[in-house]
C-alpha cells in the first residue's frame, strides 16, 4: 500500500469518527431507547390481551403479533414512511422509525412477557388469592415481579437486536450511525472503510450492552424460583 | 357451629369430585380429614376457601353464607370477602420467592387490609416470632429449609386473622426430619383455640389433636367422628384397611392414648 493511500485512509477515518459518533448520540441511541420503552409498555398490554379469556381482546392481540412477526420491519417502515403520505398522513423520518420499531418491538416483547407470565406456577396465584387478594393486585404484586425477572435476559437480547435494527433509519434519510457512514461512503467512494468503521462502532456499543445485561441479570438473580 | 357445609357438590364436566358433602366444624376445634388420594380431600378444602367454586350446595362461616347452584355464581366481591375468613397452608407452601419471609407475611395486610407498612411489618414480625422464625425474617424462601418455609406459610395464613385455618397436606412434601417442627407449630395452634381443618396422612398427629376425624372416599364422607371412633373402632372395613395399610402404628397410638381398640 502506498504512502498516499495510507494517509488518505487515516484522514477519512479521523474525519468520520465525529460524524459517526454524532449519528449515534443524536439518532441511534434515542431511536433505540424510545422504541424500546414505548415497545415494552405496549407489549405489556398486548401480552395481557393475549392472555385474556375474552376473545374480543385475545383475537386482535394474537392477530397483531402474527402479522408483525411475519413481515419484515423494513416493509413496515416503508409502509409508514412512503405509504401513509398517500393517505394524507405525513410523518417525520424520526417519528416513522420510532413508530415502526415500537410496533415490531411490542410484538416480540409481548410474546416474551406472555410466556414468562404463563411460566409462573399456578400455586403463586392460589397463594395470593388465599390471602383474599384481588386478581389485579395478585397480578401486580405477586405475578408480575416474578415474571419481569424471567424476562430480563430476553429483554437484554431484544434491546441489542433493536439497537442494530435501528440502522434501518438510514433508509429513510436519517443520518444515524449507519446513515452517517453511508453518506460519507458515498461522498468518498470508500464503502469498505466506512462500513467497517460503522461495524466497529456497533460492535463496541453492543459489547458494552452485553456487559450491562450480564450485570443486571446477576443483580436480579438474588433468588431462585 | 363455626363452619357448616350442606349438600356440597363439585363436578368437572361429567366427573363428580365431591358428592353431597355435609360437614360441621365447631369454633376452636380441630378437624382432620383423611382418606385415600383422589378421594376429594383437597378439593373439599379448595371449596371452603373458594379457590374452586362448588357446583351446588351451601357453605357458611360465622354469619356469612354462600349458596351455589348450577348457572349462578356469587359475585367477585362476595367471594373475596368470604375467602378472607379463611387462611390456607398449601402442601407446596407457595411462598412468594421474590419476597423475604417478613414481606410474605405482611403482603395480605398491606394489599388487602391497607395497613401502613410499619404496622404490617410489626405484626408480621410478631407472627414469625410465634412460629419460631423471628431470626429469619429477612431471608428469602430459598434460604430457608422446607420446614421453615412451611412455618412461614403458616404465619402468612394467620396474618389476615382468619376465622378458620385450612391445611392441605402441610407436611407431605417435607423431608421426614422436618415434619416434626411443622406439626409442633400446628399443635400449638390447636391449644390456642384456633379452628383448624387439616388434610393429612400423619395419623399419629391426627389421633392426638383431632376433635373430629373425617374419612373421605370417592368424593363422599364415608364416616366421621372422634379419633376414638374412627381410629379405635372403625365401623367400615374400608377405613380399617386404609389405616392399617397407611400406618399400622396409628392404632397402637390410639390405644396408648386411652382408646380401646
Amino acid at each position: 500500500m502506498s504512502q498516499d493511500r495510507i494517509e488518505r485512509i487515516l484522514e477519512i477515518i479521523s474525519d468520520s469518527l465525529l460524524p459517526l459518533l454524532k449519528g449515534t448520540v443524536l439518532y441511534t441511541v434515542p431511536i433505540s431507547l424510545l422504541s424500546f420503552a414505548f415497545g415494552l409498555i405496549f407489549a405489556l398490554f398486548v401480552a395481557l390481551a393475549s392472555l385474556s379469556a375474552k376473545s374480543y381482546l385475545r383475537m386482535p392481540a394474537r392477530a397483531y403479533v402474527w402479522i408483525i412477526r411475519c413481515t419484515p420491519v423494513l416493509v413496515q417502515l416503508f409502509l409508514i414512511f412512503y405509504g401513509l403520505p398517500g393517505f394524507g398522513i405525513l410523518l417525520s423520518p424520526f417519528l416513522s422509525v420510532v413508530i415502526s420499531l415500537t410496533v415490531s418491538e411490542a410484538a416480540y416483547s409481548s410474546e416474551i412477557i406472555r410466556a414468562s407470565i404463563q411460566s409462573i406456577p399456578a400455586g403463586q396465584w392460589k397463594a395470593g388469592y388465599s390471602l383474599g387478594i384481588s386478581r389485579s393486585q395478585n397480578f401486580v404484586r405477586v405475578i408480575l415481579p416474578q415474571a419481569v425477572r424471567i424476562c430480563i435476559p430476553s429483554f437484554g437480547n431484544q434491546f441489542i437486536t433493536l439497537f442494530k435494527t435501528s440502522s434501518l433509519a438510514a433508509l429513510v434519510t436519517i443520518p444515524d450511525l449507519f446513515g452517517a457512514a453511508k453518506l460519507i461512503a458515498a461522498s468518498t467512494f470508500e464503502p469498505m472503510l466506512l462500513y467497517l468503521l460503522a461495524g466497529i462502532y456497533y460492535l463496541a456499543l453492543c459489547s458494552l450492552l452485553t456487559i450491562g445485561q450480564g450485570r443486571l441479570e446477576k443483580r436480579l438473580g438474588r433468588y431462585r424460583t | 357451629m363455626l363452619l357448616s357445609i350442606e349438600r356440597l357438590s363439585k363436578r368437572y364436566g361429567d366427573m363428580e369430585v365431591l358428592k353431597e358433602i355435609h360437614l360441621t366444624v365447631g369454633q376452636g376445634t380441630t378437624t382432620i380429614v383423611i382418606g385415600p388420594s383422589g378421594s376429594g380431600k383437597s378439593t373439599l378444602l379448595s371449596c371452603i376457601n373458594l379457590l374452586e367454586l362448588p357446583t351446588e350446595g351451601a357453605i357458611r362461616i360465622g354469619d356469612r353464607r354462600l349458596d351455589f347452584s348450577e348457572g349462578s355464581k356469587p359475585g367477585q366481591r362476595a367471594i373475596l370477602s368470604f375467602r378472607q375468613q379463611t387462611g390456607t397452608v398449601f402442601q407446596g407452601n407457595y411462598l412468594f420467592p421474590h419476597m423475604t419471609a417478613l414481606e410474605n407475611v405482611a403482603l395480605g395486610l398491606i394489599a388487602v387490609k391497607r395497613w401502613n407498612k410499619a404496622d404490617a411489618r410489626a405484626k408480621a414480625a410478631a407472627l414469625l416470632d410465634k412460629v419460631g422464625l423471628g431470626a429469619c425474617r429477612d431471608r428469602y424462601p430459598h434460604q430457608l429449609s422446607g420446614g421453615q418455609q412451611q412455618r412461614v406459610g403458616i404465619a402468612r395464613a394467620m396474618s389476615m386473622e382468619p376465622k378458620i385455618l385450612l391445611f392441605d397436606e402441610p407436611t407431605s412434601a417435607l423431608d421426614p426430619e422436618l415434619v416434626g417442627e411443622v406439626l409442633e407449630v400446628m399443635k400449638q395452634l390447636t391449644r390456642e383455640g384456633i379452628t383448624l381443618v387439616v388434610v393429612t396422612h400423619e395419623m399419629e398427629f391426627a389421633s392426638r389433636v383431632a376433635d373430629q376425624v373425617v374419612f373421605m372416599e370417592q368424593g363422599a364422607i364415608l364416616d366421621s367422628g372422634s379419633p376414638a371412633d374412627i381410629f379405635g373402632r372403625p365401623r367400615h372395613d374400608r377405613i380399617r384397611h386404609f389405616l392399617n395399610r397407611l400406618s399400622p402404628g396409628a392404632m397402637h397410638h390410639a390405644a396408648a392414648s386411652g382408646v380401646t381398640l
